[in-house]
């Protein structure tokens, strides 16, 4: 799997201040997911990537590219959206991204700005000045321009910021198609966990400056998960009621919606237990099953652990 | 096909950002201002407007102009998403000192003209170009100044404070009055600029030892404060 971005111990101090403490990311192909807490050097992280910071310790790499001795090659690449970005606010949002195009050195510089423009969903409103646009229409600037370039890879930091649920919803059907088409990769920085979790493949948690979790959707899921089942039986309370009479079996029991639920102490124990159980009480055994964490579970499980 | 370089882009993408500022309105502002001081004043030389109170109003439109271009852009975060393009950094800070450089120069060089015109002088003589060259010179000089200190604070506000404390203490300060920073603060130079050149194109008179401290010395430390900028720029400044 290639990496696009990677970062070896990456430390970044302002002043006595430190914002980055050994970060560690592995960011491979795809759509990626990079969450933490406010404060946590996200946007230190991101900055350093792009070359606007140097790291006062560790490598950042981009493509393979020293962030801050290739910047300018790793810019040729890739798109960014900042976070609360500002653009020329007496240009129209047309006549602007003409201009990004030609830095881009787009020859045919009129279609495409036109092009993104109404991919964004901001061609009936290409002629208005951009200080008269709302936060939301910003925003669709805000990801045309980073677009513009045909980038192998964006960054977006919260791209999905003063949207309305509409406006949501279309980002990241673009996002999920830019990346389905055209192989585009995309480097989320989100607090909107849900979302994330339905577009991305690879997720990097930090705290504090330093990587506390990272990897493939699943084996987050599957590692983080807070070790809860879901047991489909015949007879939920019968079974329920001699689970919890087995030793050092399960945390805690319950039923809900005639299934029943148990938090896991042993699962090795569980997997043998379930079906001579079902059998000895002679029940149906309809499902049995592992309850998959979502990313805000992983997360909440990731800091808790983390904090410990 | 590459028809312009990026620097020309950014030129232009800044020159089209400046027309948010009143552009139009401080050129016309600037030219009536040089003719009523000029009026104010009764004297008949060409360089007249641009002194004492015109001196004033140019420090403060340079002032107040180019740490907006810099400082302000830092500040409404403009620079960030500019840098995050592909362009080279020094490109983006060049095209932002011509852009600081041009304005100012376009509005007094306006002013010149209007002079010339309305006081009946010919503009076959070499009196008002020499004023624009020396005007050239000033300015060139002002926004260098301005820009270092802009780069060195990255805030607004306080670019324009420290600009403006610098000349006008610098002017007043005892050290001044004795002549020693007449020329840095080029409050007393453009007098001094503009006979020596006047002269010097005329083959008229001796060239005055004042000709390299009064235009030598501004373009070597306009220069010297650009390369510096540039290179702080380009190499060591960090933007969060």
């Amino acid at each position: 799997m290639t990496q696009l971005i990677v970062t070896e111990n990456l430390v970044k101090f302002f002043g006595d201040i430190p914002a980055l403490e050994g970060l560690n990311l592995k960011v491979p192909e795809g759509i990626s997911g990079f969450i933490g807490p406010n404060g946590a050097g996200k946007t230190t992280t991101i900055n350093i990537l792009l070359g606007l910071l140097k790291a006062t310790e560790g490598k950042a790499y981009v493509f393979g590219l020293d962030a801050w001795h290739n910047s300018f090659e790793i810019r040729r690449r890739l798109g960014v959206l900042h976070e609360r970005p500002a653009y020329l606010g007496n240009f129209t949002a047309q006549k602007y991204l003409q201009h990004v195009a030609r830095i881009y050195e787009i020859s045919d510089y009129e279609r495409k700005s036109a092009e993104i423009l109404t991919e964004v969903g901001l061609s009936s409103a290409k002629d208005k000045p951009i200080k008269t646009y709302s936060a939301g229409m910003t925003q669709r600037l805000g990801l045309a321009q980073a677009l513009i370039g045909d980038p192998e890879l964006v960054i977006l930091d919260e791209p999905t910021a003063n949207l309305d649920p509409l406006g949501r919803i279309e980002i990241l059907d673009m996002i999920k198609e830019l990346n389905e088409k055209s192989g585009v990769s995309f480097f989320i920085s989100s607090h909107i966990l849900p979302e994330l979790e339905k577009i991305c493949r690879w997720i990097s948690i930090i705290q504090y400056g330093e990587t506390i979790a990272q990897g493939n959707m699943n084996e987050l899921a599957e590692k983080y998960s807070a070790n809860v089942y879901m047991i489909d039986v015949s007879n939920p309370e019968l079974f329920a009621e001699q689970m919890g009479k087995i030793d050092n079996l399960v945390e805690k029991i319950w039923i809900q919606k005639n299934v029943v639920y148990c938090k896991v102490k042993d699962t090795e124990k569980l997997h043998n237990t379930v079906p001579k159980l079902v059998a000895k009480l002679n029940l149906q055994l309809r499902s049995f099953q592992p309850l998959r964490s979502n990313l805000e579970e992983i997360f909440r499980t990731v800091m808790e652990d983390s904090s410990e | 096909m590459r028809s312009k370089s990026s620097l020309a882009r950014l030129t232009r993408l800044e020159f089209d950002a400046y027309w948010g500022f009143p552009t139009v309105e401080l050129v016309v502002f600037t030219g009536l201002l040089s003719v009523a001081n000029r009026l104010e004043t009764g004297s008949g030389q060409l360089n007249q407007g641009f002194y004492g109170f015109g001196i004033l109003i140019q420090i403060l439109m340079i002032g107040t102009i180019t740490p907006r271009t810099f400082a302000g852009s830092i500040n409404r975060r403009e620079l960030i998403v500019l840098l995050s393009y592909p362009t080279k950094r020094w490109k983006i800070l060049l095209s932002k000192i011509i852009v600081s450089f041009a304005v100012p120069f376009i509005a007094l060089s306006l002013g010149v003209l209007l002079n010339t015109y309305l006081f009946g002088a010919s503009f076959l003589t070499f009196a008002p170009y020499v004023l624009m060259l020396v005007i050239a010179i000033q300015v060139l000089y002002w926004c260098s100044l301005s820009m270092f200190i802009s780069i060195m604070l990255k805030n607004e506000i306080v670019s324009v404070f420290v600009f403006l404390l610098f000349m006008f203490g610098l002017e007043l300060s005892p050290l001044t009055a004795s002549g020693q920073f007449a020329y840095l603060t080029q409050l007393r130079s453009n007098m001094v600029m503009y006979g020596s050149i006047l002269s010097l194109v005329q083959g008229s008179g001796t060239l005055s030892s004042d000709f390299g401290i009064a235009i030598g010395f501004p373009l070597l430390v306009s220069f010297a404060l650009i390369l510096l900028a540039i290179g702080y720029f380009e190499k060591v400044m960090q933007l969060d």
